[in-house]
């Protein structure tokens, strides 16, 4: 029990260097806030990434082998004490918690106790009533601690194991889900918006098709609402404007793409050349505008201009980029967890087990009948000793009221 | 212009005033008489309170439990009803004196609040926009009902733990109480006050583990991760596990309680600073909270 408190509380103390330390900054950052030799010792010790770390995964998985050992080292003696607590034979030779002589109706001692049904039966040739109950309050430490197992083991499999990927997309899009041999189509994209004009949800309508097989799953992702498609679940995460980009030459359009804010554009005509929509903002003016950014070979580009109000464009090379019609488009996560299922039964069970250790306790009484015709009755309860006591010593004096402070 | 909501919050605030005067006058003059008023008037504070937080939930037309404010005053609240019900379960009138005090001051924090809130609401009716629209509106990943079970689970935990360190100080000062005295015989023994304080600790650790549960099952339905060591979420869990130890320090043979009362300390100061701590105090660091 002490190295189960040990551990605890260390990993309490990292979680709070944890939290106190910013984490995923760079050597810099930790520099420029503490000193050198902090960022140093900082970066040695992973603690610019505590919760990833080997020692902290190593801390976690000595949490779980210890409830693990304690766990299967306890169950014997579980099921041992689960039998005996139905056993009067047993209980006649414990020693009592609470016990009480002279007793004429220790029936009545027991209703008051609310025992329903104890049991008459003799041990040793003396006269017993026996009454037990919540024996499997024994089994809440044992559940939870399985439970945390689960949760841990759980997270593990699935960060090892996970499948994570961002799709963006206007109504009409095909995109591939990197990764993965599936594309998907946005059929419809919109906002809904609440009579005051607030938004209260954002709707996107799926089409995931395989390109292997062509088989395809339709269905809605909305926010708190991801669509599970081909065993993968979308989410509607965010949104945002793109841009219509259209290209013509001598004023004869020959191509148009749809741009979402952050994508990237290569430009076929130009070798070499793309464009960058950075963002749907205001410009200098405070006109709503496009912010488009040029590169030449992955090297930024001044073209003197990087505002366009919706269609308005950019010469270039004798052709002209126009932006147009502000679109939204729907930001998805694509995500693959495989045993979120484990986790979530682990969490059933550790809240069970809580349940189970905290409220169930179990608790026996019997009744010894003496050769002067009345009975000794004894109590004992697993836990919550000095309230037993006063419950019980209320029902062997028949005393109704009340809880005392005493 | 105040809201009848806020006048009735108002009065909470006197009330909860006049529970704690009335509870310290008990304790000075040590007459019957006053435990039982302080008690009368300890009800009918939360009954004002939760009048205050059902028109708070018809006016905003959600559960109000969803900013800075609503939290705060239904944190005060559920401090108010466990203490009220350990109060009345174990006939222990005395804790209201040092419970009271700490609902006064979570419903000052929650008044501060208040008062951001309708600062807030004064600068958008400036401009000629609808303030109150705007604090009644959640963002689209707020709007789940998971949030009203996520909020209503952890301020119980909340609760018990605040009445869990209230009983744990009381525990502390429970060596120097004369034998005898006023004290002695109106404060339950200590075996006795360990076992109560392990009750609302039960109560506690149960919720908030639903809490942490249920969070992260809502988490996972609106963005995809149902834990990403948010300092909401870490501090979420140091709390718990303060707790945990608080429980496994109880089984350990010849264990004393101080240490289990202490940890009951402790583990309440982390529910403050995860509540209001990780929010102001760490640089920084977003939180969605
Ligand atoms: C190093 C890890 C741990 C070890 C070795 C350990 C060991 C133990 C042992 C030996 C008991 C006594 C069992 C009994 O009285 O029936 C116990 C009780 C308990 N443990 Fe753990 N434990 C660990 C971590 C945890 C964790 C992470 C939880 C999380 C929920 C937990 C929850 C409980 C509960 C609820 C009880 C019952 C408490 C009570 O009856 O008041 N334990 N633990």
């Amino acid at each position: 029990m002490k190295f189960a408190i040990i551990l605890l509380v260390v990993v309490a103390i990292v979680c709070v260097i944890g939290s106190l330390v910013p984490q995923g900054e760079q050597f810099e950052a930790y520099r420029d806030s503490y000193s050198e030799r902090a960022a140093a010792f900082i970066l040695a010790f992973r603690l610019d990434d505590v919760f990833h770390s080997w020692w902290f995964i190593t801390l976690v998985s000595l949490l779980c082998l210890s409830l693990l050992f304690c766990n299967l080292s306890r169950v014997r003696a579980l099921i041992r004490q689960t039998k005996d607590a139905a056993r009067p034979e047993r209980a006649v030779s414990d020693t009592p918690a609470v016990s009480a002589d002279g007793v004429s109706d220790p029936e009545a001692v027991m209703k008051r106790l609310r025992f329903r049904n104890p049991v008459r039966t003799t041990v040793d040739g003396a006269d017993v009533l026996f009454a037990y109950r919540n024996r499997f309050g024994f089994w809440g430490a044992w559940i939870c601690h399985v439970g945390i197992i689960l949760i841990v083991l759980g997270y593990a499999l699935g960060q090892m194991t996970l499948f994570s990927a961002s799709v963006y997309g206007t109504p009409g899009q095909t995109k591939p889900v990197e990764g993965t041999p599936y594309e998907v189509t946005v059929d419809d994209f919109r906002t809904v918006r609440n009579d005051a004009g607030f938004i209260e949800q954002y709707v996107s309508e799926l089409t995931v098709r395989s390109t292997k097989d062509g088989t395809a799953q339709s269905g809605t992702a909305s926010v708190n609402h991801p669509a599970v498609l081909h065993g993968m679940k979308y989410y509607q995460t965010a949104s945002g404007y793109a841009a219509r980009v259209s290209i013509a030459e001598n004023g004869v359009p020959f191509e148009s793409a749809d741009l979402c804010v952050g994508e990237e554009l290569t430009i076929s005509f130009l070798p070499g050349f793309s464009l960058y929509l950075d963002g749907f903002e205001e410009d200098h003016n405070g006109v709503p505008a496009y912010h488009v950014l040029f590169f030449y070979q992955g090297q930024h580009v001044d073209t003197g201009r990087n505002y366009f109000a919706p269609g308005s464009g950019i010469d270039l090379g004798g052709y002209t980029i126009t932006f147009s019609d502000p679109l939204e488009y729907t930001l998805l996560r694509v995500k693959k967890d495989s045993f979120s299922w484990l986790v979530l039964t682990g969490s059933i069970l550790t809240t069970l087990g809580l349940f189970f250790a905290l409220y169930v306790v179990p608790e026996t009484v019997w009744a010894v009948r003496r050769e002067d015709g009345t009975w000794t009755v004894n109590g004992k309860s697993k836990k919550l000793a000095p309230l037993f006591k006063e419950q019980f010593d209320r029902a062997v004096t028949g005393r109704k009221g009340k809880e005392e402070a005493q | 212009m105040m809201s009848a909501e806020g006048i009735l919050f108002l009065i909470t605030l006197i009330l909860y005033f006049a529970v704690t005067v009335l509870y310290f006058l008990y304790v000075a003059i040590k007459k019957p008489l006053l435990s039982k008023l302080a008690i009368r008037a300890h009800i009918a504070a939360l009954l004002v309170h939760t009048a205050a937080i059902v028109l708070r939930g018809a006016l905003m037309a959600r559960l109000p439990m969803s900013n800075q404010y609503e939290f705060s005053t239904a944190f005060a609240w559920a401090l108010a009803l466990v203490g009220l019900i350990f109060i009345l379960k174990f006939r222990f009138p005395v804790l209201g004196a040092f419970s009271a005090p700490v609902t006064l001051l979570l419903t000052l924090y929650a008044g501060l609040q208040k008062l951001n809130e309708l600062k807030t609401i004064a600068a958008y009716e400036a401009i000629g926009v609808n303030g109150v629209d705007r604090i009644r509106n959640l963002m689209p990943a707020l709007r789940s009902s998971w949030l009203g079970i996520h909020v209503s689970t952890v301020i119980i935990a909340y609760g018990a733990f605040g009445v869990s360190f209230v009983l744990s100080i009381i525990f502390l000062l429970r060596d120097r109480m004369k034998e005898n005295g006023f004290w002695d015989s109106h404060i339950p023994k200590k075996e006795k006050l360990d076992v109560i304080s392990y009750r609302c600790v039960s109560l506690g650790i149960m919720f908030l583990t639903a809490t942490i549960m249920i969070g992260g099952i809502w988490a996972e339905n609106a963005w995809g991760n149902y834990w990403t060591w948010d300092p909401k979420e870490t501090w979420a869990l140091i709390t718990w596990l303060i707790y945990l130890v608080y429980l496994h320090l109880r089984i350990r043979r010849g264990w004393n309680g101080r240490t289990a009362a202490i940890f009951g300390v402790v583990g309440f100061i982390c529910v403050l600073f995860t509540y209001i701590g990780v929010n102001t105090l760490l640089p920084g660091l977003h939180s969605y909270k």
